[in-house]
């Protein structure tokens, strides 16, 4: 089982679909047989060797050059390693369930859409729906854990029923609407009108949440020891938030006009 | 220009050809009889080929309101089957719920190049139509729903003649451009709006006092009356509930001599028999079909994997919504005129009542004696998508095939089946019958399902093989020339890296040609419009007068007093405006003298 590097031959001209391209399915392929892939590319197809030159890889890895018309990077993701150096497009690492996506420069909407394990982290910033639904599902992510380095777009977390999303920077508007279960920490600002029908799930908040909904009432502080065990097993939670969590948090319960019982802590 | 196929065997059972050697000769897009003497432009060898004439398809849901809902519903199809791999027009993918280019590309690879969308509803209509035209490669036509609209309700409640019923009729089939009564489960979507939530052939609903059998009876007589060809195609009472085989029986007994079609018949030949109440009835409603020939079907085959359903009988569908896989349906009202429910189904071989729907369908396929009076359907996407059609054709054709796949099923429900000792296999000659010339004869069409001079040049050739199913597959499963897509590879790797590797297995030949030129083709044109046909001449007549009758009776119910209706004293439905917004379109000169935009204040 060998790796490959896919390095771009030029700048794409169109919308590339990569779903499907893993390093699981291509384990099974000759060098030859990987080149003459054919990728949706704008309306029509091209061989995969058209568009990038093949470069050995360590093994079980795939190491591609990014480009923010490339969409469906590491979608339907089992097992193994992929790495994007530079931007991507949309719905990446859509409907993961194992293995590690890197990218390393900016990703676009719905990454890491109706995803269900695996790790994805990213250095840069995300487009809307982060951790969301991908069309007509009615759930978002199930499991599995996403690092952000930079800003999420709109709608992060909306419909998410489990896993954890780390943000390091700040979060846009309707963050967590519609959230069923799961967590996401926000290391920077939280957006207005986050929560919105939230049922469940939590909200990790380092700073103070100044725009929330009318659907939100404050419940006082506490001093949560399952924080403190929380930051124990979750070194990366630790880490978003500088090192230690004391447990000492402000509650606010909601969204209460949708009988939700979602929470938001500002960890103190 | 003249196409010849030559060597082909021709199995063209509505002419009485099967299985002869021979050419078929199409000149501008027609059949003409075989003459040497004509020199042929173009000339296909068919040697080795089963030539056939394009496949009809008399119940798919192809258009309308309800597959729009089911395809924005079902994102997951689309996710599952992007656009077929191959030498296609690029526009959409999925299966339970394609886009319409998608329905063509497919069908026309099966060999089809006619399906009908079964359930038109009157104010739908326009857009089912243009939907329909955005399909390429086959001819399109629809059934108008009929049974559960208020305006038909009131008239049979107050008693209005049969002639005030047919005036209707006609003047619906010719405003909505349709060449077929449909009913779904009659009078039963109307009673679920004032919360019934069954209601049985001899039951009478809760507004207008009405049972489903003399809502049906009404209608019969409407249809044999006008001289439409199709008889109604009836949606039946009951779908899908244990023990609907004695509704259904007792359905064919209000027949009465009329001709009658049951649809998706599968679904409505349940009982209650055994520890799980859950029964095969399909031995019940074969002995009733074979002695009744004034009944035809269609079997409404389930097949297992994830699909769509939906349907105009919003009752049954509440019924099923809380078994939508994936968990999630759309339920609503449609103008008062009809219903739809679309609930996400997926068959499965390990379910108990999944794995006997299965065997009840193939049950009634082999007990069914006269191919000409049942059609294969898996109600698409109800029971199946269409693209499994190949499959079930092998089922059909192969008993040892069928006995292993019943093999696999959930084993209480073979025990339930007698499907084992069926020995039956279809024929070449069967299928060419059940799905081609038995639809063509029964929808009136005289020049499509055969190969007669005169005839379409609808021709499809298949390669002869020994697999049936993969000689009529879709030949997207061919390895394309260019590499495999991605998307796919999952899938051919888990099955051993084996993707079918055949060549063209059959072609369309004259039929695209003929529609790259002439443009679509519609059925509603050709049989209202432009008449020529027997049923369509009378009907238009007859829908000039009704345009007269629907008037005075709209008046009369405005100013009729208020104990003359029935129901009288509930709170009244809010009335049809888009229906009198078509009488008025219909005043003739009057018309003419008013501006355009005055119609629609």
């Amino acid at each position: 089982m060998s790796g490959y590097e896919l390095r771009l031959r030029a700048s794409l001209a169109a919308r590339l679909d990569l779903s499907g391209l893993t390093p699981h399915a291509l384990a099974g392929l000759s060098r030859s047989e990987v080149e003459h892939l054919s990728l949706p590319y704008g309306t029509a197809r091209v061989p995969l060797g058209e568009l990038f030159t093949l470069m050995p890889a360590p093994a079980g890895a795939l190491l591609i050059g990014g480009d923010p018309r490339m969409d469906f990077v590491g979608a339907g993701l089992a097992s193994g390693e992929m790495m994007v150096s530079g931007p991507i497009g949309v719905c990446a690492g859509a409907q993961m369930s194992g293995g590690l996506l890197t990218i390393e420069g900016d990703a676009g909407e719905g990454l890491g859409g109706c995803m269900s394990g695996g790790r994805i982290e990213v250095r840069g910033q995300t487009g809307a729906r982060l951790a969301g639904p991908l069309p007509g599902a009615r759930v978002g992510m199930t499991g599995g854990t996403i690092e952000i380095r930079g800003d999420a777009g709109p709608l992060a977390a909306a419909n998410m029923r489990g896993g954890l999303v780390l943000v390091h920077g700040d979060v846009a508007e309707h963050a967590a609407r519609d959230m069923i279960a799961g967590t996401i920490a926000i290391a920077g600002a939280l957006g207005p009108q986050a929560g919105a029908g939230m049922k469940r799930g939590t909200l990790l908040l380092a700073r103070e949440p100044l725009l929330l909904g009318p659907g939100f009432g404050d419940a006082g502080e506490h001093d949560l020891i399952a924080l403190q065990l929380l930051a124990r097993r979750v070194p990366l939670l630790a880490e978003l938030f500088g090192g230690g969590i004391s447990g000492r948090a402000r509650r606010h319960v909601g969204d209460r006009l949708a009988g939700g019982q979602g929470e938001l802590l500002w960890l103190s | 220009m003249r196409v010849r196929i030559t060597n082909g065997r021709i199995f063209d059972p509505a002419s009485g050809m099967v299985d002869l050697l021979g050419n078929v000769l199409i000149e501008d897009g027609r059949i003409v009889a075989d003459d040497p003497a004509l020199r042929a432009d173009e000339t296909h060898d068919a040697a080795g080929c089963i030539v056939m004439a394009g496949g009809i398809d008399l119940h798919s849901h192809i258009a309308g309101g309800k597959v729009n809902l089911a395809r924005l519903l079902m994102g997951e199809d689309r996710r599952a089957h992007p656009e077929p791999f191959g030498a296609f027009c690029g526009c959409g993918g999925g299966n339970a719920a394609p886009t319409t280019h998608v329905t063509g590309c497919r069908y026309s690879q099966m060999g089809y190049t006619a399906v009908f969308e079964p359930a038109m509803v009157g104010a739908n209509a326009r857009h089912a139509h243009l939907e329909m035209a955005d399909i390429p490669n086959i001819d399109t036509g629809g059934f108008l729903v009929l049974g559960n609209d208020d305006f038909l309700l009131r008239l049979i409640a107050q008693g209005e003649s049969q002639t005030a019923i047919n005036d209707y009729v006609a003047w619906m089939l010719s405003a909505t451009q349709t060449c077929a009564i449909k009913i779904v489960n009659p009078g039963g979507i109307s009673a679920f709006k004032f919360n019934a939530r069954s209601l049985d052939l001899d039951e009478a609903g809760p507004h207008y006092a009405l049972t489903p059998r003399r809502v049906l009876q009404s209608l019969q007589r409407a249809v044999t009356e006008l001289g439409i060809p199709h008889p109604i195609h009836l949606h039946g009472c009951n779908l899908g509930v244990p023990g609907n085989v004695a509704t259904t029986l007792s359905t064919i007994g209000a027949t009465e001599g009329f001709p009658l079609h049951l649809t998706h018949v599968q679904f409505h030949a349940y009982g209650t028999e055994g520890d799980r109440r859950f029964s095969s009835g399909a031995a019940e409603i074969a002995a009733a079909v074979n002695a009744n020939p004034h009944i035809s079907v269609d079997v409404g085959q389930i097949m297992f994997g994830q699909t769509v359903t939906a349907s105009a009988d919003l009752m049954a569908q509440y019924r099923n919504h809380s078994i939508a896989s994936p968990n999630k349906w759309v339920g609503m009202d449609i103008e008062c005129d009809a219903a739809c429910g679309v609930v996400p189904f997926a068959y499965r071989d390990t379910s108990f009542v999944n794995a006997l729907q299965w065997a009840i369908g193939l049950e009634l396929f082999l007990l069914i004696e006269d191919p000409w009076r049942v059609f294969l359907t898996t109600d698409h996407p109800n029971g199946g998508p269409f693209t499994s059609y190949p499959h079930l054709i092998r089922l059909l054709m192969d008993r040892d095939f069928r006995a292993e796949q019943l093999a696999r099923l959930h084993k209480a429900a073979r025990a339930h089946t007698n499907l084992v000792e069926l020995k039956r296999e279809y024929t070449l000659e069967e299928i060419a019958i059940v799905t081609r010339a038995a639809p063509a004869r029964t929808l009136g069409l005289k020049d499509r399902g055969h190969l007669a001079p005169g005839a379409i040049g609808d021709v499809v050739l298949y390669a002869d093989m020994a697999d049936r199913e993969a000689m009529l597959s879709w030949s997207a499963r061919r390895e394309p020339e260019r590499g495999r897509d991605p998307r796919q590879l999952r899938r051919s790797l888990s099955h051993g890296g084996h993707a079918a590797r055949h060549h063209r297995r059959h072609a369309t030949l004259g039929a695209h040609r003929r529609r790259v030129a002439d443009g679509l083709r519609h059925f509603g044109d050709r049989l209202w419009l432009r008449g020529g046909d027997r049923g369509g001449n009378r009907a238009g007549g007859l829908a000039r007068r009704a345009a007269g009758h629907i008037r005075a009776h709209l008046r009369h119910v405005a100013e009729g007093s208020e104990e003359d209706r029935p129901g009288a004293g509930r709170p009244m439905r809010a009335d049809r405006p888009h229906l009198r917004l078509l009488c008025r379109h219909r005043r003739g000169a009057a018309r003419a003298a008013r501006p355009g935009f005055a119609l629609f204040r």
